[in-house]
């Protein structure tokens, strides 16, 4: 069973100040100063810089990986061998911090999914969720915000939730089949009975389309 | 504009559909392309934003952060480090007193300005071969024009020519074709004409007037006095009609140029080998 979306739900909580809210481009030059300073001193072998690493990311780091593998050792062993990933090759990262987050969701994405694929324990799509892509299962132990709340802030949170929203049915569906359930492109032709290129193309459609209508969120 | 095929390959790697080969290959592909790099910036964007929207959080154990700092191994260092005064420390080894990247440095340019002289003579030379060439492609054009010029007047010679010759040939064919009017000292009543080709050896006699043969009997001959043969040659035998008038085509073998006169006389059945009957009709052309 997989996590409900709560990104409906309104919560008072304490809003957690975070000292980078970051959405990937956006980023202020300070922040970006600061994470650049961070990275040079992994690259310089400091283990202290890595640790502020982790604090700023490892939640992320970790959440998505559990996302993906539903289980907390396995989430654990993928978020240790991102921050190793990122002690070994901070050097490609130095001249480009605002990357850092993106860097960070593939790479725990392409771990996760590596490791599902080496031991072959993916979820069939026949458990999952198909008819309401926001109908997911309850995950243990999880928090009411997302990463989105977390790191980009609640404003940018809404932006994105509103973008997705403004899409086309079929777009919207598979983007949310995607992002929400963990479908990958092929699962979703399969479950909307539809061609993989069909599929292939409203997601792309909708990545171009959300792109340009964050990018006027931003710019408003 | 990116290929749509690339643009989906670019959604599947940012979606972690690629496996890992695939991945370095696209990877591969990323660093020569700038538009595709672009393209997957861009939707990277999107893409964080959607993976953190979609993603609740979960808090890891307390003790993930001090395992993942304990498997940690020694990092080399990739940046300069500095002692306690901000100086750069001493290099250790005794021989090398120089500094070595004084050195290096000074190689480096040293090179450069080696590079630099050498390319600008070749520069130079190449400019030179560049202008003589364009000299040179400038006078064969000019020639190339001369020529053409050339060719048009001849073609134009040419054509005067085949015409002067055509009307030569229509001249010279005239000049061949002889005719010659046959009066009779007999009797002013008979005449004729003689058309000959010279050059055919081919002619036409008409006569008219001339009394009518018993035809079992006698004959008509036809004579061309040449100035080659000694004797007049015989051309063949005819016949007239009631009212005295014939006309007959002959030809001859007999190896002659020039025509002298023609003349036409009465003979014995058949003809004979030179005229023994009298000349009714003779002319000259």
């Amino acid at each position: 069973m997989r996590p409900l979306c709560k990104t409906e739900l309104q919560i008072d909580l304490p809003v957690q100040t975070t000292e980078f809210s970051l959405s990937s481009s956006k980023m202020s030059g300070t922040q970006s100063e600061a994470l650049q300073g961070i990275v040079v001193r992994i690259c310089a072998g400091e283990r202290d810089a890595l640790s502020e690493l982790y604090q700023l990311y490892g939640k992320l780091v970790y959440s998505i990986a559990y996302k993906t593998l539903q289980k907390k050792e396995d989430a654990e062993e993928c978020a240790q061998d991102v921050f190793l990933a990122v002690w070994n090759h901070a050097d490609n990262l130095t001249k480009t911090p605002a990357k850092m987050l993106p860097w960070l969701i593939r790479t725990t994405r392409n771990r996760a999914i590596d490791r599902i694929r080496k031991v072959e324990r993916r979820l069939p799509s026949s458990e999952r969720i198909h008819i309401n892509p926001d109908q997911r299962p309850p995950v243990e132990d999880a928090e009411t915000r997302t990463a989105a709340d977390e790191l980009l802030g609640a404003e940018r949170s809404e932006a994105v939730r509103n973008a997705i929203a403004k899409l086309p049915e079929d777009q919207r569906m598979a983007i949310s089949l995607a992002y929400f359930q963990g479908f990958s492109q092929s699962e979703i032709a399969k479950s909307q009975g539809e061609s993989l290129g069909t599929i292939k193309s409203r997601i792309r459609y909708a990545m171009i389309r959300l792109r340009n209508e964050l990018e006027g969120a931003h710019v408003s | 504009m990116l290929a749509e095929n690339l643009q989906d390959k670019a959604v599947a790697y940012i979606l972690g559909e690629l496996d890992q080969s695939e991945r370095a290959a696209f990877e591969a592909q990323l660093r020569d392309n700038a538009e595709l790099k672009a393209f997957v910036e861009e939707l990277e964007g999107v893409d964080s934003e959607l993976t953190l929207a979609s993603t609740d959080l979960k808090t890891p154990p307390d003790e993930l952060e001090q395992r993942i700092l304990s498997s940690l191994p020694e990092r080399r260092s990739t940046t300069p480090q500095t002692n306690d005064s901000g100086t750069p420390p001493a290099i250790a080894s005794p021989l090398l007193r120089f500094p070595v990247a004084t050195i290096l440095g000074w190689a480096a340019a040293a090179c450069f300005c080696i590079l630099f002289f050498k390319t600008d003579s070749r520069l130079e030379s190449v400019e030179s071969e560049a202008e003589t060439e364009r000299f040179r492609n400038e006078a064969l054009s000019e020639r190339i024009e001369q020529l053409q010029t050339d060719l048009d007047t001849l073609a134009e010679e040419r054509d005067l020519l085949a015409q002067n010759l055509s009307e030569l040939k229509k001249k010279s064919a005239l000049d061949q074709i002889q005719i010659a009017r046959l009066n009779s000292e007999l009797d002013s009543l008979y005449f004729g004409f003689t058309v000959w080709d010279g050059e055919n050896k081919v002619g036409v006699v008409r006569v008219y007037n001339l009394p009518t043969l018993d035809i079992d009997l006698q004959d008509y001959q036809m004579w061309v006095i040449s100035p080659d043969q000694a004797a007049p040659i015989s051309a063949g035998v005819f016949q007239v009609d009631q009212s005295g008038n014939g006309e007959y085509r002959f030809t001859s073998n007999a190896p002659f140029d020039g025509v002298n006169a023609f003349a036409v006389s009465r003979e014995k059945k058949g003809g004979s080998p030179s005229p023994q009957g009298p000349i009714l009709l003779s002319g000259s052309p």
